[in-house]
């Protein structure tokens, strides 16, 4: 009996290694790129050179921040990310209260309208978006960036999911009460609705920080750029790109891993609702 | 009575008003405007001029890189969505059952998902450098593995493989986690089997999860540009890296002829809602509900 049970925690500690060089594996491109951002030009251009710096060294972050407006680019997609993921909610949940709560002629088309959103992907309207913002005179304003993310059908369904599932009791009462219906909004099933909330608007400011294309098509000037466009960009003169692009990288993956770590739970949730879409 | 109720439907659709301004200006206006400019012959900044039906279509099908675009991104397609998700599901197999140091390796796993493409592309462009590379280092080769016809596509698809697989490996073993004990049990991975037993038994288990990142990823999948335009800027060595959507990008943005990109725009969206609704058909044949 004994020996059964300390052969089965051999076998779930060597299992457990397993997972954990799996999980190493996984993650090497990250571990590269840590290691080539703290390493020396002479150890990343040899030939023979080991994957660990011999010699730490900051000057890729120096290099880094002396070529490019970096602070700026953050700036940049944080300002864009942080206010577009704040109105997303906001239209979002103002249409999932009528959906989920009020009776009008129409709402089962209008609804449907939405779901079929999810139908088209936003890549392919980009062309013309593109004219619609550059006809506005929106290129390289922080507006015109953010205009596509404004909406976004999935979280209108999301939060209606939601919403759905409120107590009609408490609604009812709070009506009897003479609560309006914007109070009974704002006031009572926004806040009781929190998590949902904080899921969307995680999930959208990570879709928004990471996106690339749009921001490239809408911004031509430096001062504009949204990190993940600025990144692919850095030009050095003195041919060691590697190093300070490697360590542009980790500072750009700063943010996005925060959030990450911190709310994975919520991620999770909102993934399992309706999948993480930018 | 009567005035009170149209009272409550105005009501009603003030509040559907802001979500459904943008969802027309950003999503149905420039959808229906890409398939109707699409007929016609338009200027640099996508005005009408003539109306020549199908001949932008036959334009653009005669366009070689256009061609070539297509079956650039069936090839990226058809290798990176099924492999990541084959992957993710032993990777959820491993992590299935909570153990001491599965807070650890969870968060490995699923590390991925935070990275954005561009960060991806930049890292995957060092390790597969000519010179600096780590895997031409250590397989002690010298290849230009993003300016080689033969193989810029493929690490095209490597890092997209990569990038998908956190996302892929959560939900997969959610599904997992949520089956019966019983079932997980008689599939514990200690066998010589095992790798068997988790495909036979599990993953016709979890297959409506599997179906629904199918249908996800296969969207994102057939309108990738990120990685083609950041890693091969010029659409790759013979164009085998150019995407619909690169494509569509170049034609739009960057040359101003909306003559190949409104087509382009509603030949992509053809394409990735027939996959979508071509899984929805093998679903019912395919995928086993409880």
């Amino acid at each position: 009996m004994k020996t059964r049970i300390t052969r089965r925690n051999a076998f779930s500690a060597l299992f457990q290694i397993f997972c954990i060089l799996v999980g190493l594996a996984i993650m090497f491109p990250l571990i590269y790129a840590f290691f080539i951002s703290f390493m020396g030009a002479e150890q990343i251009f040899s030939i023979t050179s080991g994957l660990i710096p011999e010699r730490w060294t900051t000057e890729n972050y120096v290099a880094a921040f002396a070529t490019a407006p970096f602070l700026r680019f953050m700036f940049n997609s944080f300002f864009v990310s942080f206010i577009s993921s704040l109105i997303r909610i906001l239209t979002a949940s103002l249409a999932a209260f009528a959906f989920a709560f009020l009776d009008f002629p129409g709402k089962k088309v209008l609804f449907y309208l939405v779901i079929a959103t999810f139908l088209i992907p936003g890549d392919v309207t980009l062309a013309a978006n593109y004219r619609t913002i550059a006809g506005l005179h929106l290129i390289n304003k922080y507006s015109g960036i953010m205009a596509i993310y404004l909406v976004n059908g999935m979280n209108i369904f999301m939060i209606r999911q939601s919403f759905k599932t409120f107590s009609t009791e408490i609604r009812d009462a709070s009506y009897v009460d003479g609560c309006s219906n914007f109070r009974f909004f704002w006031n009572i099933l926004l806040p009781s609705n929190y998590q949902i909330l904080i899921t969307v608007f995680i999930t959208s400011f990570m879709g928004v920080w990471n996106s690339y294309l749009w921001p490239l098509m809408v911004t031509n000037k430096t001062s504009m750029r949204t990190v993940q466009v600025g990144i692919t960009m850095l030009n050095f003169a003195d041919g060691n790109p590697y190093g300070p692009i490697m360590a542009a990288s980790m500072v750009v993956i700063i943010p996005s891993f925060l959030i990450f770590l911190f709310f994975r739970k919520q991620i999770v949730a909102g993934m399992m609702a309706g999948g993480v879409k930018g | 009575m009567e005035r009170r109720k149209l009272c409550n439907y105005l009501e009603a659709y003030l509040y559907l008003l802001p979500a459904f301004v943008l969802l027309i200006i950003f999503i149905y206006y420039p959808f229906l405007v890409s398939v109707f400019k699409s007929f016609f012959l338009t200027n640099s900044f996508a005005e009408i001029r003539e109306f020549v039906g199908f001949d932008n279509y036959m334009d653009l099908f005669a366009n070689n890189s256009f061609r070539k675009s297509i079956l650039n991104t069936f090839k990226f397609t058809l290798f990176s969505v099924p492999i990541s998700i084959l992957i993710s599901f032993f990777m959820a197999m491993l992590a299935a059952k909570t153990r001491r140091m599965s807070p650890l390796y969870e968060v490995f796993y699923s590390i991925p998902m935070a990275m954005s493409s561009s960060v991806s592309a930049m890292i995957f462009k060092i390790i597969f450098n000519q010179n600096v590379g780590i895997v031409n280092k250590v397989l002690n080769l010298h290849i230009n593995w993003l300016d080689d016809i033969s193989t810029a596509m493929w690490v095209l698809i490597i890092i997209s493989i990569w990038m998908h697989l956190g996302y892929n490996y959560l939900f997969i073993l959610s599904a997992v986690r949520g089956l019966p004990q019983s079932v997980l049990e008689s599939a514990e991975l200690d066998g010589a089997n095992a790798f068997t037993r988790a495909y036979k038994i599990i993953l016709p288990l979890v297959s409506p999860t599997v179906f629904f990142l199918l249908c996800n990823s296969l969207a994102s999948a057939l309108t990738m540009s990120n990685l083609s335009l950041i890693l091969t800027p010029q659409g790759g060595p013979g164009k085998t890296t150019e995407t619909m959507i690169s494509f569509m990008y170049k034609a739009s943005a960057q040359s101003s002829n909306y003559n190949l990109a409104f087509p382009a725009a509603v030949i992509s969206f053809i394409i990735a809602v027939m996959a979508i609704i071509a899984t929805f058909a093998y679903e019912r044949k395919g995928v086993y509900y409880n």
